[in-house]
């Protein structure tokens, strides 16, 4: 099974498509012109070898981001799946809890509890890693709680907020 | 020499004296807290026993929960470590008034050593320069006097505490009244207390110090000086033995300088004399610690001593097997602490569990390490986690077996300091020995942190077939998550097509 799967690097927005294969020992991957063998070691380690050499990397997925650790480097993608769907399906019951995608300072707060927010809207600017970004919410609904206030400093994974219906 | 002793003490440096002990025939005793009962420590000691909840004022501050398992274990000794009780004369007191030998400093030095105004003073009667101060002082007019008695710059700085409040830089005396008020004023809202002195403002200091060790007949030794210049607020990152900046003359007096304070204090076993040294090579004594210190691996290094078994002996009684002439020093070594904490987001500590962990090895590399692949690192404690010591036969050739250690280090699952030395191994400054205590804080964030490592175009291209595949996966995941956003419900058709 090959699959196509996009990103962009969230330092400079520049985007990558890759294609990727499911082999029996792992995945074939094709990526900004280098081939590599891929294997999951677990515990979100991945271990990538290339024609000339081999290193291990560790991937952590948060909501809204990718981040990659790789020799003492570190990159932030974004899948870019969802704009290629077809079948976009929003949910449209239930709520939506928003987490940091890793640990960060909330620099400026873009909505207040009540707001009635449309799928994709920003909520709050976060900066990590001295990079700010938008953190918006996945679905349409009604802002019901804001865990964190401008200028906190939140944990990875620590809620930012919620979204969706009055129950 | 010792049957058994306990160490007061987790992770690195327990694990670190376990190995001497170990190596002696000594049996070894930990004691641990509720978050720490499969760390390192325990898995390395001959016995380990609890002492309360995570918290160390509910563990390893609790004199006596340690002074109870010291007993009942049957150990003869209580080493300290470094940090927690270690300088603590009451604990010090403690350990001798139940029995036990304290392997530090009897407890007279360590209270001596304990009170600033007091080591000051010691330092002074033996004529050791220490940084220009006055008195408290209460009035505009008596601060002006003073102030051209010591000389500008100057810093005004509060009495009733510190952390830079109630701190101000003075470069011209017109600047002094301003400055003096407004000290004040903080240090009031601050500590309650509006007090405030005057110290003299060494410009761009380094921050030298000499190991000694004293016996209990009164014989003193240095072991030569570390230089810990590489700090970040106040903070060692990287310490290194001998120091670039010391010549054979200044060395030489700052050593019998070194060891005449301690001779003055009557003090014995492991001790640090800390100075900081000018631009023009002026020294000022201070503080002295009454312990060993993390960075005892780099003066083991040079002398090839073992610090720890120094220190039991003479614990024991006997007296310092040699005398200043027969220390000899040879090569160069540095430490470069690895804190679980992120350089890039001014080392916020990052607790979580290591996933992998692949340490330096090989020719010049020691690893003195308090974890392990699957360990947690919890939030309780100091983030140092492991001490990367390297050694060569000199500075250029420690600093290239740095770089290969440093980029052979891999530790996945938490953030760690490595990154931050990678790129300290390539800035001129430090690799030409020029650093002083400010310079990480002067460019850590502004310039060297943005630093674009030559390899990351590289890594990129790695990190994203590592996220390609991890992405493959996770949208062939069979179960949808509550968040059920498209790609998950895309991936789950997807692979459920893959299956039939």
């Amino acid at each position: 099974m090959t699959k196509g799967v996009s990103f962009e690097n969230l330092e400079d927005g520049q985007s990558y498509a890759s294609r990727v294969e499911r082999v029996a020992e792992g995945y074939d991957v094709n990526v900004a012109g280098l081939e590599a063998r891929v294997i999951d070691a677990g515990a979100g380690i991945w271990l990538v070898s290339t024609p000339t050499g081999c290193v291990s990397a560790r991937v952590e997925v948060g909501d809204s981001e990718i981040e990659v650790s790789v020799g003492h480097e570190r990159f932030r993608f974004r899948s870019l799946e969802g704009r290629h769907s077809g079948s976009r399906r929003v949910p449209t019951t239930g709520r939506a809890e928003v987490k940091a995608p890793m640990s960060g300072k909330v620099i400026k707060l873009l909505a207040s509890v009540g707001d009635r927010l449309e799928a994709g809207q920003a909520v709050l600017l976060f900066e990590a890693m001295k990079m700010q970004n938008e953190i918006r919410t996945p679905r349409a609904g009604l802002l019901i709680e804001l865990q964190v206030e401008q200028g906190q400093a939140v944990a990875v994974h620590e809620r930012l907020f919620t979204v969706g219906e009055k129950e | 020499m010792f049957d058994k002793i306990l160490v007061a003490n987790r992770s690195e440096i327990a694990v670190r004296i376990f190995r001497t002990c170990r190596d002696l025939g000594i049996k070894s005793v930990a004691v641990f807290s509720d978050a720490d009962r499969e760390s390192l420590h325990v898995q390395l000691a001959d016995e380990a026993y609890p002492i309360g909840p995570a918290p160390s004022s509910e563990s390893y501050l609790r004199m006596d929960k340690i002074l109870e398992v010291a007993a009942a274990s049957g150990a003869q000794a209580i080493h300290p470590g470094y940090g927690f009780l270690a300088e603590n004369a009451a604990f010090a007191k403690a350990c001798t008034d139940a029995g036990f030998t304290f392997v530090g400093p009897q407890s007279e030095a360590v209270a001596l050593m304990g009170n600033k105004a007091e080591a000051r003073a010691a330092a002074e009667r033996v004529g050791i320069p220490v940084v220009p101060g006055t008195a408290p002082i209460d009035m505009e007019s008596q601060a002006q006097e003073e102030a051209k008695r010591i000389g500008y710059p100057l810093l005004v700085k509060a009495t009733g505490g510190g952390g830079g409040k109630g701190m101000r830089k003075v470069l011209e005396p017109h600047e002094l009244g301003p400055a003096f008020r407004q000290a004040r004023s903080e240090a009031e809202s601050s500590f309650g207390n509006p007090s405030v002195y005057l110290e003299k403002l060494i410009e761009e200091p380094r921050h030298i110090e000499f190991q000694i060790f004293g016996d209990s007949s009164g014989s003193v030794v240095h072991l030569f000086e570390r230089e810990c210049s590489v700090q970040r607020r106040h903070q060692k990152l990287i310490e290194e033995a001998p120091s670039p900046f010391l010549d054979d003359e200044l060395r030489e007096l700052m050593g019998s300088a070194a060891v005449a304070l301690a001779k003055e204090a009557g003090y014995t076993n492991a001790g640090t004399v800390e100075f900081l040294v000018d631009t023009s090579r002026r020294f000022y004594f201070l503080e002295m610690n009454a312990r060993l210190q993390v960075e005892h691996p780099v003066t083991e290094l040079i002398t090839g001593l073992d610090l720890v078994e120094l220190q039991l002996s003479i614990a024991a009684g006997n007296p310092l097997p040699f005398r200043q002439e027969q220390v000899l020093r040879r090569g160069w070594a540095m430490e470069f602490r690895i804190t679980a904490e992120d350089p890039f987001e001014d080392f916020l500590p990052s607790a979580g569990r290591i996933e992998y962990l692949r340490p330096a090895e090989g020719p010049g590399v020691r690893n003195d390490s308090g974890v392990y692949t699957g360990w947690h690192v919890a939030p309780h404690y100091d983030p140092m986690i492991a001490k990367l010591i390297l050694t060569g036969d000199d500075r250029e050739h420690c600093l290239a077996r740095a770089r290969r250690a440093v980029r052979e280090y891999q530790i996945h699952g938490i953030r760690t300091t490595l990154p931050f030395f990678e790129r300290m191994l390539d800035v001129e400054c430090f690799v030409s020995g020029g650093v002083d205590v400010g310079f990480v804080d002067r460019y850590w964030m502004s310039d060297i942190a943005r630093r674009i490592s030559p390899r990351r175009p590289e890594l990129l291209r790695l990190a994203l077939a590592a996220a390609a595949s991890s992405e493959f996966r996770r949208q062939g995941v069979t179960r949808p998550r509550s968040d059920g956003s498209s790609w998950r419900q895309a991936g789950l058709q997807e692979q459920l097509l893959d299956r039939f």
